[in-house]
C-alpha cells in the first residue's frame, strides 16, 4: 500500500512525460465543470420535496398533515415545499443544515422515529429544534414569501389585523403566534397539559404523607364535607397550603387556614390579611355555616375599610394532589411565566407590582398566551406571592 | 524531489520508466476521484464546523 502511494506520488510530482500540458489543462477544466454541476445538482435534488418524502419517516407523518393545509393547496396555486420552510437559503447555513441531516440519516438507519408512536413521542423535541431555529432567524424562511411591508392591513381579517399590525411594528417572529401552521402540534400542546406539570402531578400522586405536616396543592383540588367524598364543599386553588389532620382510606382530612372578608358570604379564603390571593373557594352552604369555622382574630383593612377575620376550616379531599413543598411548583410557574409573557415585551419582575395589582394586570394579558386555566391560576398565584408585598422576605 | 534533473526518461522507484498508461491512470484518478472527494470533504467539514459552532453560539440569527 505504502509502496503504491509512493509510486503514485512519484508520477504526480513530476512533469508529465507522455501527456501534453494542454490535455492536462483540458482534463482539469472538464473535471471542474462536471464537479460543479454535479455538486449543485446534488444540492438541488436533496432540496426537493420528493427527496424529503423518500423517507417514510417524513412522508407518513408530516407530509400527510401538510397536505391539508393552505401551504399545499390554495386558490393562488403557490406552494411551499419542505425545503422552502426548513432549509436555509444562504449558502453557509444551507451546507451546515445538510451536514446536520447526517443526524436524520442516522435516525433513519436506527429508526428513531420509524413508527407513529415513536414519532409522536419525539415530536415535541423535534418541533422545539425548529422553533429555536425560527426564533433565532426571526422566521426568515417564512419571510422569503411573506413580508410585513407588503401586507395590506385593510384587507386582513379583524383578528389578523389586531395582532399582525403591532407584530409588524415589533418585527416579530411569525412562529411566536403561528406555531403548527404546517403540521399538527405535538400532543403535549394539544391536551393543554404541560409535560412539566404532568410530572409534578405524578409526583403528587405518589407522595408519602405524614399527618400533622403542611402540604401544597399542585392543581386545584376538590373539597368535601364528608370522608366518603360525596358532598362538595368547594375547591382549593393551585399551590395552596393545607395541614394534614388524618387519613381515612382514599380520603384526607385537611385543615385550610386563611382570612375571609366579613362581607357577602365569605366564600373565598385568602392567603393573608388584606391580600387578594385566594387559597380556597367554598360552596355557599359551607361558607355560611359558621359552626364549621374556628374563627380567630378580626382586623379592619384601612385601605379598603373592609373587616377581615382569620378562620380555619377542616374538610376532606381525595388523596393524590398534594406535594410537601412548593419550590418545584414555583420553578414551573416561573418558567411558564417567562416563556409565555416575554413573547411581546420583557416580562415584568414579579416584584414589580403588589399582590393586589397582579390579578388585573395578569388577566388583561393572559389571553395572549396559550396557558390553560389551571396553569393560569398557578402562575398568578406565583406572581402574587412573589410580588412586592413579599419581596423583602424572599422565598 | 525537485533536485533531480527533469529528463524525459523519468523512471519509477525501481528504475522502470513511467509508462503512458500509468501516467493517465494517475491523472484521471486525481482529477476525477481524489480532488472531488477532497472538495466534498472540505465543504462537508466546513458544514460540520458551522453546525458545531451553532451548538455553542445558537442557531443562525439576524445580525
Ligand atoms: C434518510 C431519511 C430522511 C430524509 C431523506 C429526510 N429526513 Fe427529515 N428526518 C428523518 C429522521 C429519521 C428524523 C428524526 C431525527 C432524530 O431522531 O433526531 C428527521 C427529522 C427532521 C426534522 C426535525 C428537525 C430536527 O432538527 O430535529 C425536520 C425539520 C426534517 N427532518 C425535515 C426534512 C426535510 C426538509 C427533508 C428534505 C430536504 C428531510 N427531512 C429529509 C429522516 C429523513
Ligand atoms: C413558498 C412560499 C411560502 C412560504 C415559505 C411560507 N408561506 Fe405562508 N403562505 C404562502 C401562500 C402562497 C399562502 C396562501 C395564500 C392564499 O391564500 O392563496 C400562505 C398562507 C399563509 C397563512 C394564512 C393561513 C390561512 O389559513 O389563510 C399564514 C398564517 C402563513 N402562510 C404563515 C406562514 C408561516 C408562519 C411560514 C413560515 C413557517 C410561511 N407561511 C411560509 C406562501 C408561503
Ligand atoms: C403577535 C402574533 C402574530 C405574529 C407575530 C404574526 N402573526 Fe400572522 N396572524 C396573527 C393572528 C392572531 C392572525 C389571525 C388568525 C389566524 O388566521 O390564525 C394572523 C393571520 C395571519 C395571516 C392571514 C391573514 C388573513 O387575513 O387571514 C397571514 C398570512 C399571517 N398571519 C402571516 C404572518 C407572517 C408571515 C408573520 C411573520 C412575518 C406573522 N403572521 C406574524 C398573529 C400573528
Ligand atoms: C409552511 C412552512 C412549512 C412547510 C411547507 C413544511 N414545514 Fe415542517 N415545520 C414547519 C414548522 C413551523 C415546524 C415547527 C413545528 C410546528 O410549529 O408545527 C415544522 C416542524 C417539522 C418537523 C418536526 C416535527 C413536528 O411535527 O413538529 C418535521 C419532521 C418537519 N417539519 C418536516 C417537514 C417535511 C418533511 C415537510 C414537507 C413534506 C415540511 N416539514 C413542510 C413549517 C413547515
Ligand atoms: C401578544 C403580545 C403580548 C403578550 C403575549 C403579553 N403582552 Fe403584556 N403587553 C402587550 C402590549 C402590546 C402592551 C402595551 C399595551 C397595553 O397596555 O395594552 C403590554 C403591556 C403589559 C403590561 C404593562 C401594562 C401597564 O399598564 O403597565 C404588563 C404588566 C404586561 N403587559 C404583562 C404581561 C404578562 C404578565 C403577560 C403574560 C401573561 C403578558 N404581558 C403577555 C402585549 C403582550
Amino acid at each position: 500500500m505504502i509502496k503504491r502511494i509512493k509510486s503514485f506520488w512519484r508520477v504526480l510530482s513530476r512533469p508529465p512525460v507522455h501527456i501534453s500540458l494542454g490535455l492536462l489543462v483540458i482534463a482539469g477544466f472538464v473535471a471542474g465543470i462536471i464537479f460543479w454541476g454535479g455538486f449543485n445538482t446534488a444540492l438541488e435534488v436533496t432540496n426537493t420535496e420528493a427527496f424529503c418524502i423518500s423517507c417514510h419517516e417524513m412522508k407518513d407523518n408530516v407530509f400527510e398533515e401538510l397536505k391539508d393545509t393552505v401551504h399545499y393547496e390554495n386558490r393562488t396555486g403557490v406552494r411551499a415545499t419542505c425545503p422552502d420552510c426548513h432549509v436555509p437559503h444562504n449558502w453557509t447555513d444551507k451546507i451546515a443544515r445538510k451536514m446536520q441531516a447526517s443526524k436524520e440519516v442516522w435516525g433513519a438507519i436506527f429508526g428513531t422515529i420509524n413508527t407513529p408512536e415513536k414519532f409522536e413521542a419525539k415530536r415535541l423535541e423535534l418541533a422545539q429544534h425548529e422553533w429555536a431555529r425560527f426564533s433565532a432567524n426571526n422566521s426568515l424562511e417564512c419571510r422569503n414569501c411573506h413580508d410585513y411591508d407588503s401586507m395590506d392591513w385593510d384587507k386582513m381579517g379583524d383578528e389578523a389585523r389586531r395582532f399582525m399590525k403591532p407584530a409588524a411594528e415589533r418585527n416579530q417572529s411569525c412562529l411566536d403566534c403561528h406555531k403548527g401552521i404546517a403540521h399538527n402540534l405535538p400532543k403535549e400542546m394539544n391536551t393543554g397539559v404541560d409535560p412539566a406539570l404532568a410530572r409534578l402531578m405524578d409526583q403528587a400522586a405518589g407522595a408519602r404523607l405524614t399527618t400533622g405536616e403542611t402540604y401544597y396543592t399542585v392543581t386545584s383540588v376538590d373539597l368535601y364535607t364528608d370522608p366518603e367524598l360525596q358532598n362538595r364543599a368547594g375547591y382549593l386553588d393551585p399551590a395552596s397550603s393545607v395541614n394534614l389532620i388524618s387519613t381515612r382510606g382514599d380520603a384526607l382530612e385537611v385543615q385550610v387556614s386563611g382570612w375571609r372578608k366579613q362581607k357577602g358570604f365569605g366564600r373565598i379564603m385568602y392567603e393573608g390579611f388584606g391580600l387578594n390571593v385566594a387559597s380556597a373557594v367554598l360552596e355557599k352552604e359551607v361558607a355560611t355555616d359558621d359552626a364549621r369555622f374556628s374563627a380567630g382574630e378580626d382586623k379592619v383593612d384601612d385601605l379598603t375599610g373592609l373587616a377581615w377575620e382569620q378562620a380555619d376550616i377542616t374538610l376532606w379531599a381525595k388523596k393524590g394532589g398534594l406535594l410537601p413543598e412548593r419550590d418545584a411548583l414555583w420553578g414551573y410557574a416561573d418558567q411558564t411565566y417567562s416563556d409565555g409573557c416575554s413573547v411581546c415585551h420583557g416580562e415584568p419582575a414579579p416584584a414589580h407590582f403588589d399582590a393586589n395589582t397582579w390579578p388585573a394586570m395578569f388577566s388583561g394579558m393572559v389571553g395572549f398566551t396559550n396557558m390553560n386555566a389551571e396553569t393560569q391560576a398557578l402562575v398568578l398565584k406565583y406572581l402574587q406571592l412573589h410580588s412586592s408585598d413579599f419581596a423583602e422576605n424572599a422565598h | 524531489m525537485g533536485k533531480q534533473p527533469v529528463t524525459s526518461t523519468a523512471t519509477d522507484q525501481d528504475g522502470t520508466p513511467i509508462s503512458k498508461a500509468r501516467e493517465w491512470q494517475v491523472v484521471l484518478m486525481v482529477t476525477f476521484v481524489i480532488l472531488p472527494a477532497t472538495a466534498v470533504a472540505v465543504v462537508g467539514g466546513y458544514g460540520f464546523a458551522v453546525w458545531i459552532g451553532q451548538m455553542f453560539f445558537g442557531p443562525p440569527g439576524h445580525p
